[in-house]
């Protein structure tokens, strides 16, 4: 069967379309506004999965791409496609999505129609960024997604909320403006936007980055350090991270939610499919020193998530310390690894947002984000602790649960390739048990210590139903995680072949030599 | 150990706690080939099992004895592993779950019928009032103490014996030695407070009664296991089989023991045996007399001695202060320095010090500059000046800089 890649401009626009739709309802019509919004979310995340048959196992390049010229001075073109690399993250976004709508129906009382139209068009925007392959088109998506994401915090959050947006956007806009300059040079010495097109032309012509193999190398550095910044921000890789812990305590549950399942993996996403295949030498030059970020951010996030008294920062803090296993396991250049940072932002995604979640709805019932506030909760509410410890667990790296295949994955390739980071790195492990079950001590073991706490409700029918949704799919991804790392392996396959070039520094050497990488050995072309 | 009584009896007797001997006994191919490594499992075994059973001594509450009893036992598996015995660490892994286990399960239906007590020094005399609960417990202390012919006498026999033939390895067997005669005192410490002498709680509000069959049915089946459950590895020289070694073969291979045995001759090896049997079985009965003497013979005893030995029985009732020892030396710290220094100042002052400070810097600038755009027509027309006079300088600095270079000469 040949599959229309028109199915691609469906899973872009069609969240769009809902919410010109649920633009035309009446405002005051709340009831509606949240079916209709569910109801796209859903359907959007039905279409969604269509996508896996068609991208079958083994297949390498984009099993379904779209190619259309959009604009013809500059070369634009309206280049979309799928592989195993973006394909279980646009599926874990339209799968966030409508338990965000879910998950907002009774926490949103003012601009329920805007608050729902951000929601979507934020999903169109993180959608377009995964699906686009013309780095215009990537581009334009990576910013406009940044505006419902400015909205949601601006206006639905919590008391510190413009402070928060205002950081966010000018933080991340910060890198942006790096990566397009980055971008306009690879243009100018390409003529074209066209990421596969750039690739190819980047392998067989060097010369394109420079005459000599050192201005070459010194380009190369330049351009990769502009993507890099732009993405380490994202991650949020240390030190840029301290726009995250702000936005996620003031952006609304949904905001988190979408934050940290999927924009965060934005980052990471794109150090796998530009910076490394596109600056492959750049990113061996540069792979010690970020590998050293990455673990200082696994042990420096876990323990400041440690000792946070708010429980929203802790969940914040501790996605500093995940995100930086998948940055290790991306420039460990290991195909293990790589998997294992593939699998760990789709983990991360879930348990990081069933986390969200949970804390949210702890925050519908009490408005307080302070874990002194808590204690004891397990005896009001059971089912809700019970979810909660299902989360954590998670979190931390059980195994059979989603987060202990990814941990794993990436520990066992780095250490094949420098055991000495992955000594390191599994220090975060043992961190993250110690601040997720300590902090899970607090909040519901014990007795009840506020008297208020005595009478809380446990979880309803519609957050049960979340909650159920998120443990299934965590206790699937941790059992079933062959389903997802035979349709991504050949992804990581491909960065690598892509990061040989054939006149490239590692092939030149001599037989037996060592494998460092030197400006002299890379002149011999 | 603060688990409910019949989960303590699962985990400490067969499935946590032992499984890190199980899987030292599972990666013996790797041991194997360090001497270094086995020597340090064997030492940290064997200080783990005269360690805890210094603990032992003197604890009160009931499920703590038996908790810090099966660390001790922990460190004979680990003495074996240590000493290339594998199958005599397994087989004593079995015996200890049976007999652990029944003294955990005997415990539980002790405080059951004390309602609810846990403390020994409010009990006693309780042998006669539950006969059943009396009886399994004291085969599974006589079994732990290694009174032939019951499990735990073949298993914890192996074992010396294994560290005693091994080069270098008395300093082992005496300190394991040593250990079964702690053994066999805590132990029977436990038996004579909790059953013998007089009754310590209140009568009139505390009535004592046997639990049911149905917590008394698992007490009888371990009680059987725990004499029987010996025999599947009786040393030749009692006329038993070692069926257990022997089932244990491909996995240990039938060499393990060569360290041991083979080095010494057939004969030698049985009298040695004999000796070393004999030697243990009268060190647990020291043990035992020891445990009669101070706690039957003379009930006043014990309290003289810790209030005369205060710092040693303070040391050993706190468990050496392990759990002070980690916390302010790792916990408090760690904590200490993640919220003081990583957050509060690296994390806020610093890294975010160093955002907001960009942020207000380029706010204060704008700010400064903004006084330029002051509206004063002549203000404006003085800066067009000075622009002009900054961009003629640039477009004609190849001609000017000779005229300079000629007017400073």
């Amino acid at each position: 069967m040949n599959p229309s890649p028109h199915l691609l401009t469906v899973l872009i626009f069609f969240p769009a379309l809902g919410a010109l739709a649920l633009m035309i309802l009446r405002a005051d019509d709340h009831i509606w506004i949240r079916r209709m919004a569910l109801v796209v979310g859903t359907f959007e995340f039905l279409v969604s999965l269509v996508l896996i048959p068609k991208v079958s196992v083994g297949s390498s390049g984009y099993p379904l791409e779209l190619n259309i010229p959009w604009i013809t001075a500059p070369q634009i073109h309206y280049h979309l496609g799928v592989d195993g690399l973006s394909i279980f993250l646009v599926i874990l976004t339209t799968l966030l999505t409508p338990i965000s709508i879910l998950a907002s129906w009774n926490s949103i009382h003012h601009r329920v129609k805007e608050f729902f139209v951000m929601l979507l068009m934020l999903e169109v925007g993180i959608v377009g960024v995964f699906l686009s392959l013309d780095l215009f088109l990537f581009f334009l998506f990576w910013e406009v997604m940044l505006i419902p994401m400015a909205f949601l915090i601006g206006i639905w959050g919590h008391e510190r909320r413009i402070y928060a947006a205002v950081k966010f956007v000018l933080y991340t806009m910060a890198g942006s403006i790096l990566m397009l300059v980055g971008i306009l040079w690879l243009y100018n010495v390409t003529g074209t936007f066209d990421l596969p097109v750039i690739q190819q032309a980047l392998t067989a012509r060097p010369d394109l980055l420079g005459a000599t193999a050192e201005a070459h190398f010194h380009t190369e550095i330049l351009l990769f350090l502009a993507f890099f910044v732009a993405f380490a921000i994202k991650v949020p890789l240390f030190p840029l991270h301290t726009w995250l812990p702000d936005a996620h305590v003031e952006a609304p549950t949904a905001g988190s939610v979408i934050l940290a399942g999927v924009l965060l993996k934005m980052g990471t996403y794109g150090m796998m499919r530009f910076c490394l295949p596109l600056f492959p030498d750049a990113s061996r030059k540069a792979a010690p020193y970020v590998a050293a970020l990455a673990i200082i951010g696994i042990i420096y996030g876990a323990l400041v998530a440690l000792v946070q008294p708010n429980l929203k920062k802790l969940v914040a803090y501790s996605s500093v310390s995940h995100l930086g296993f998948v940055v290790l396991g991306i420039f460990s250049f290991n195909a293990v690894a790589m998997q294992g940072a593939i699998y760990q932002m789709l983990a991360h995604g879930i348990s990081t947002g069933a986390l969200f979640l949970l804390v949210g709805m702890l925050y519908d019932r009490r408005h307080t984000f302070e874990i002194a506030q808590y204690g004891g909760l397990a005896t009001p509410m059971p089912r809700l602790s019970a979810f909660f410890l299902f989360a954590v667990l998670s979190s931390l790296g059980l195994p059979m649960l989603n987060g202990f295949i990814g941990e794993y994955l990436i520990l066992v390739g780095t250490y094949i390739a420098h055991w000495q980071w992955a000594a390191w790195a599994a220090t975060g492990v043992i961190l993250s048990a110690c601040y997720l079950l300590w902090s899970y001590q607090r909040v519901f073991y014990g007795e009840v210590t506020v008297e208020k706490n005595k009478t809380l409700p446990d979880a309803t029918e519609r957050e049960r139903f979340i909650l159920a949704t998120m443990c299934a799919v965590i206790l699937w991804m941790g059992i079933g995680s062959a389903f997802l790392t035979k349709r991504t392996a050949e992804a990581t396959n491909t960065i690598r072949k892509q990061m040989e070039r054939p006149w490239g520094m590692e092939t030149s050497l001599p037989a037996g030599g060592h494998h460092t990488i030197t400006l002299e050995r890379s002149s011999t072309r | 150990m603060e688990g409910p009584t019949p989960v303590s009896a699962l985990i400490h007797a067969a499935t946590m706690v032992t499984a890190g001997v199980y899987v030292v006994a599972r990666s013996h191919i790797l041991f194997q080939h360090s001497e270094t490594a086995l020597v340090v499992v064997a030492i940290v075994g064997c200080a783990t099992a005269f360690f805890a059973a210094t603990i032992g001594l003197v604890q009160t509450d009931i499920k703590k004895v038996l908790a810090y009893s099966t660390v001790s036992q922990l460190g004979y598996m680990f003495l074996a592993c240590g000493v290339g015995a594998f199958s005599a660490g397994i087989f004593h892994l079995m015996t200890h779950a049976f007999f652990k286990a029944l003294l955990f399960l005997a415990a539980g239906s002790v405080i059951h019928a004390m309602g609810g007590e846990q403390d020994m020094l409010r009990m006693g005399g309780l042998r006669k009032s539950i006969k059943y609960t009396f009886a399994t417990m004291f085969i599974a202390t006589l079994a732990i103490a290694g009174i032939p012919p019951l499990a735990g006498f073949f298993s914890k026999d192996s074992i010396l014996l294994s560290a005693y033939s091994i080069p270098g390895g008395h300093p082992l067997y005496f300190v394991g030695l040593l250990t079964a005669l702690l053994t066999a005192f805590y132990m029977f410490r436990l038996v004579f407070l909790t059953f013998w002498g007089k009754p310590r709680y209140d009568e009139h509000h505390v009535h004592v009664h046997e639990s049911p069959w149905s917590m008394l049915g698992p007490l009888v089946v371990l009680a059987v296991l725990s004499v029987v459950g010996g025999w599947l590895a009786a040393p030749a020289l009692w006329g038993g089989k070692d069926y257990f070694t022997e089932f244990l073969a491909p996995v240990f291979g039938s060499g393990e023991a060569a360290g041991a045995a083979a080095a010494i001759d057939e004969a030698a090896a049985h009298s040695l045996e004999i000796a070393l049997a004999i030697v243990a079985v009268l060190t647990a009965a020291l043990g035992i007399a020891v445990a009669y003497w101070l706690y039957l013979r003379q009930p006043k005893k014990p309290a003289e001695l810790a209030k005369s030995l205060q710092p040693v029985y303070r040391t050993l009732y706190n468990k050496y202060w392990v759990d002070e020892l980690y916390a302010a030396t790792v916990v408090r710290p760690l904590v200490w320095i993640s919220d003081h220094v990583l957050w509060k100042i690296v994390d806020v002052e610093a890294i975010d010090g160093t955002v907001n400070g960009i942020a207000h810097g380029a706010t204060a600038i704008g700010d400064r500059v903004r006084h330029t755009q002051s509206g004063n027509t002549r203000s404006y027309a003085a800066w067009v000046v000075v622009g002009a006079l900054v961009v003629i300088v640039i477009v004609f600095w190849p001609t000017l800089r000779p005229m300079i270079g000629m007017v400073t000469k």
